[in-house]
């Protein structure tokens, strides 16, 4: 039944258009755009978090120095953690401070000559790094890197190198040009290395260029190289990693801490698979953007809302809602489900068109009018681009869920949709939120999203921490956790030691408590990312405050303080890059080279070492004889057994005979 | 009424709680290692569970079904257990590619069931006890109609989903019962006692 979100899935993220990642130039310029010459992608995937190092080179065929702006598709959770370019051929690792300081800077810089560069983030979309000059005639080399949080779901990991970029505003669309083309060299090379066995390995995007192969027990390899200047980044790449099936439910605990101060930890609970399956009826109301940035793909919609009405049941009832620069109701109310209302809904859908604005916040206000009470509803929301028409403010979207009892699953097709507001009305709601790249295995996706939607889920989760001082965890509220997710914590510690482990989760209404011990150590070096990471997660915390409409001036500050004390690239701070003597001349900090420093360091030994096993309650499991869920998993052998039914049949069935037995026996 | 205690099914149902709460990876069905060369794994998934539910509602039967016909299998019940096992597996191997990974006794138990209810109702019937021959005989129909109701609608009767770590899978209660069918005609064949003996003098 619940198949019907899977097929939008499918239609939608295979309906959305392609644009890359690239080079940009000026359109007034009389040039040719600048060429990139070679791109070089190092990824390591390493116990639970990737590691992304792109290096650049572009070429600038042209008699005068030029600015080069390149834009970089933000990544999902990602922390840009090092700008490095080359200036007089020594490189020089850029530092965080606040967003108008390194305007301020950069453009000090490019007035003066010299070397400079400069990474900003636009809101959720992209990283935007501002190079200037690049030399007339001469190549120049951009190296960046960002850490990413990597989760598994239902024992399938997936990361995303993505290329292409989305919702660029139409002003941006007109005035610049882009050439993703790589005139040099183009390489990817990622490394999985992990503990826990991986079965199997799938990329996506350039698969006739990708090799996959396994160097280790523990040590999987994907690459893609092309030295013929043939390569065009117009298409993200996709990777996922399939875990052995048979992993045990578990805790993992990866920290760093070094000296007597303050440690970080990243936290990851994979939750068991015995979760029940569900059955009652559901109104389902579909919200579909049929905005002008569907144009193109509204067809494939409307044959993907088509087929997942086929799915419902007989006990569901639905509505179709559409919005563009307003929202309208294309079915009347609730619609039982029959042969005959499926075929309507049907008809009305593959007749829809592309009209004007996005209009989200209209179009999920009629998705949650007409609610009954005492009936289980979901919205299925699925955009692909930011909201433009109408209230735009996530507090205004929070306040419409207020006392309303429904579940929002919202579908974030491509890089340019508003992920942090889509993803906080499906956290709000206790409902998920799924990215689809354009690149993505579909199937793979629709499974996922299926086993969720088919089970009871975690709700209400609460993590507590006994017996070890943990502060300022991050999350601050644990979204609810659907079979195959895991939960994943980021905080910090003061004092090593053993801690007791509690997981609390209502089920069904019920309340459930598991319980372990985990260790937290002392020292460990090995992963001084996690204090970047941790970061970062708080900042996505203080940033939900602020898109709520906290208090903004002390919201802002903070994010601030973390970005600059943790070199993080965020809304209010960007990475600028100047020579070694400016840095001293300007009085700022050389912090983030230090950290670079110890992170390259800590790298390298990971690299050189085996794989650590980051599982945390190994001699006290946290759920006893439970598996991780997997993606296909379809163990249990489905007893002809299965029940008490069964054993009360065979208990009549002996009953029987041995009355027979007797009877006959008397008759003898 | 003394039971008797079904010592075969017993044994089994004890390894299968051993080897489930051990949960031994290297056991289960997991069709990508199979193939690679996992051979034993045809034999040992059935006796791995994913969930304490999945186990106790195996083993039960199991007994019930021991109580039943292990004093007709005899030493066959092995026999019965060894076939169905690579029937099961082999056959979900080849019919039902799309399934990565399978555990528990559900299948086989199946075959000791068919097999059993036919051999008890052969037996019943040489002893003269007709009518527990023919209600051996409705053991037989009602787990036929029971897998055909499974294969059509793909349901499975007695099974609770949510109780399994994973799906309910009818072929192998198919396959279980095929398997069942197939080992029944290795009966042992013991050499029948010599016609040389001697009456009583009395009942000259």
């Amino acid at each position: 039944m619940r198949r019907i979100l899977c097929l939008l899935m499918l239609c939608f993220a295979a309906a959305l258009p392609a644009r890359a990642a690239g080079l940009l130039q000026p359109k007034d310029s009389a040039l040719p755009p600048l060429q990139i010459k070679d791109h070089t992608v190092k990824v390591v995937i390493n116990n639970g978090f990737a590691v992304t190092e792109v290096d650049q080179v572009f070429h600038n065929p042209h008699d005068q120095d030029l600015e080069a702006i390149y834009t970089f598709p933000l990544p999902k959770d990602a922390s840009l953690s090092e700008l490095s370019l080359w200036i007089d051929g020594v490189e020089v690792v850029g530092e965080v401070v606040e967003k108008e300081r390194a305007r301020e800077v950069y453009q000090e810089e490019k007035k003066a000559g010299r070397d400079a560069a400069v990474a900003e983030k636009r809101d959720y979309i992209a990283f935007d790094v501002y190079v200037s000059p690049v030399r007339a005639k001469s190549d120049t080399r951009v190296r960046l890197l960002y850490l990413q949080p990597l989760e598994i779901d239902s024992g399938v990991g997936r990361y995303v190198y993505p290329l292409e970029e989305g919702n660029v505003d139409e002003a941006a669309q007109a005035f610049w040009n882009r050439l993703p083309q790589v005139h040099g060299t183009f390489s990817f090379d990622c490394t999985l290395r992990t503990s826990y066995p991986i079965d199997e390995i799938r990329a996506k995007g350039y698969e006739d260029l990708a090799k996959v192969r396994q160097e280790s027990a523990d040590t999987w390899r994907v690459q893609v190289l092309s030295e013929e200047g043939t390569v065009s980044l117009e298409k993200d790449m996709v990777i996922y990693y399939r875990l052995a099936q048979d992993l045990p439910a578990r805790v993992d605990l990866l920290s760093n801490r070094q000296g007597d101060g303050q440690g970080s930890f990243l936290m990851v609970i994979t939750p068991g698979a015995d979760l029940k399956t569900i059955s009652e009826g559901v109104d389902w109301t579909f919200v579909l953007d049929i905005s002008g940035s569907m144009q193109g793909k509204i067809a494939v919609a409307g044959d993907a809302l088509g087929r997942s009405l086929d799915q419902l049941r007989s006990q569901d009832r639905f509505r179709i809602i559409v919005f563009a620069d307003k929202a309208r109701e294309i079915t009347q109310g609730w619609t039982p489900v029959t042969p005959e209302s499926v075929a309507e809904g049907q008809r009305a859908v593959l007749s829809l068109q592309t009209e004007g604005g996005t209009n989200l916040y209209d179009g999920f206000l009629q998705g949650l009018s007409g609610l009954e009470e005492g009936r289980t509803s979901a919205i299925i929301l699925i955009s692909d681009g930011g909201a433009n028409v109408g209230p735009t403010e996530n507090g205004a979207f929070l306040k419409l869920l207020d006392k309303k009892d429904v579940r929002v699953f919202t579908f974030v097709m491509g890089q340019g949709a508003n992920q942090p507001l889509l993803g906080r009305l499906a956290e709000e709601s206790n409902g998920f939120s799924m990215d689809v790249s354009n690149q993505d295995d579909l199937y793979g996706r629709i499974v996922q999203a299926k086993a969720k939607l088919a089970r009871e889920a975690l709700h209400g989760l609460r993590v507590e921490i006994d017996g070890v001082p943990v502060s300022e965890l991050a999350p601050a509220r644990l979204p609810s956790a659907y079979y195959g997710q895991q939960i994943t914590l980021f905080g910090r510690y003061t004092k090593p030691g053993e801690a007791t482990l509690r997981l609390r989760a209502r089920i069904s209404g019920a309340e459930k408590v598991w319980e372990t011990k985990v260790r937290f150590p002392g020292q460990d070096g090995d992963y001084p990312e996690l204090e970047r990471l941790w970061a970062l997660a708080r900042i996505a915390d203080i940033n939900k405050q602020l898109q709520d409409g906290g208090k903004k001036s002390e919201l802002r500050q903070a994010v601030v303080d973390l970005g600059t004390q943790y070199s993080i690239v965020t809304d209010y701070t960007s990475m600028v890059v100047v020579s070694e003597e400016r840095f001293k001349e300007l009085g700022i900090d050389r912090k983030n080279k230090g950290r670079v420093q110890k992170e390259r360091e800590a790298r390298e030994v990971r690299w050189q070492g085996q794989p650590r096993d980051p599982r945390a309650d190994t001699t006290q499991p946290m759920f006893p004889g439970a598996r991780a869920p997997h993606v296909g998993s379809g163990g249990g052998g489905g007893a002809g057994a299965g029940g008490p039914e069964l054993v009360g049949l065979l208990t009549a069935l002996y009953g029987a005979r041995e009355y027979l037995r007797r009877r006959r026996g008397k008759q003898c | 009424m003394l039971i008797r205690v079904p010592w075969r099914s017993l044994g089994v149902g004890l390894a299968a709680v051993v080897l489930t709460a051990a949960a031994p990876a290297p056991l289960l069905y997991s069709r990508h290692t199979i193939l690679q060369g996992e051979v034993w794994r045809l034999f040992t998934c059935h006796l791995v569970h994913g969930t304490f539910n999945h186990l106790l509602w195996d083993v039960l039967p199991l007994l019930g079904v021991g109580i039943l016909f292990e004093r007709s299998l005899k030493d066959r019940f092995w026999t019965i257990l060894a076939v169905s096992s690579v029937v099961v597996c082999g056959g979900l191997l080849v019919l039902q590619p799309d399934l990565p990974t399978y555990c528990g006794l559900s299948g086989v138990l199946n075959g000791l069931w068919v097999a059993g209810s036919l051999s008890a109702a052969r037996d019943e019937r040489s002893a003269g006890s007709l009518a527990v021959a023919a209600l051996y005989q409705a053991c037989v129909f009602a787990l036929l109609g029971k897998i055909a109701f499974e294969a059509v609608t793909g349901v499975s009767l007695f099974t609770d989903p949510s109780k399994l770590d994973g799906v309910a899978v009818p072929m192998a209660h198919v396959l279980g019962a095929l398997g069942g069918v197939l080992a029944l005609p290795t009966r042992v064949r013991r050499a029948p006692p010599r016609a040389s003996f001697t009456l009583p003098a009395e009942s000259l």
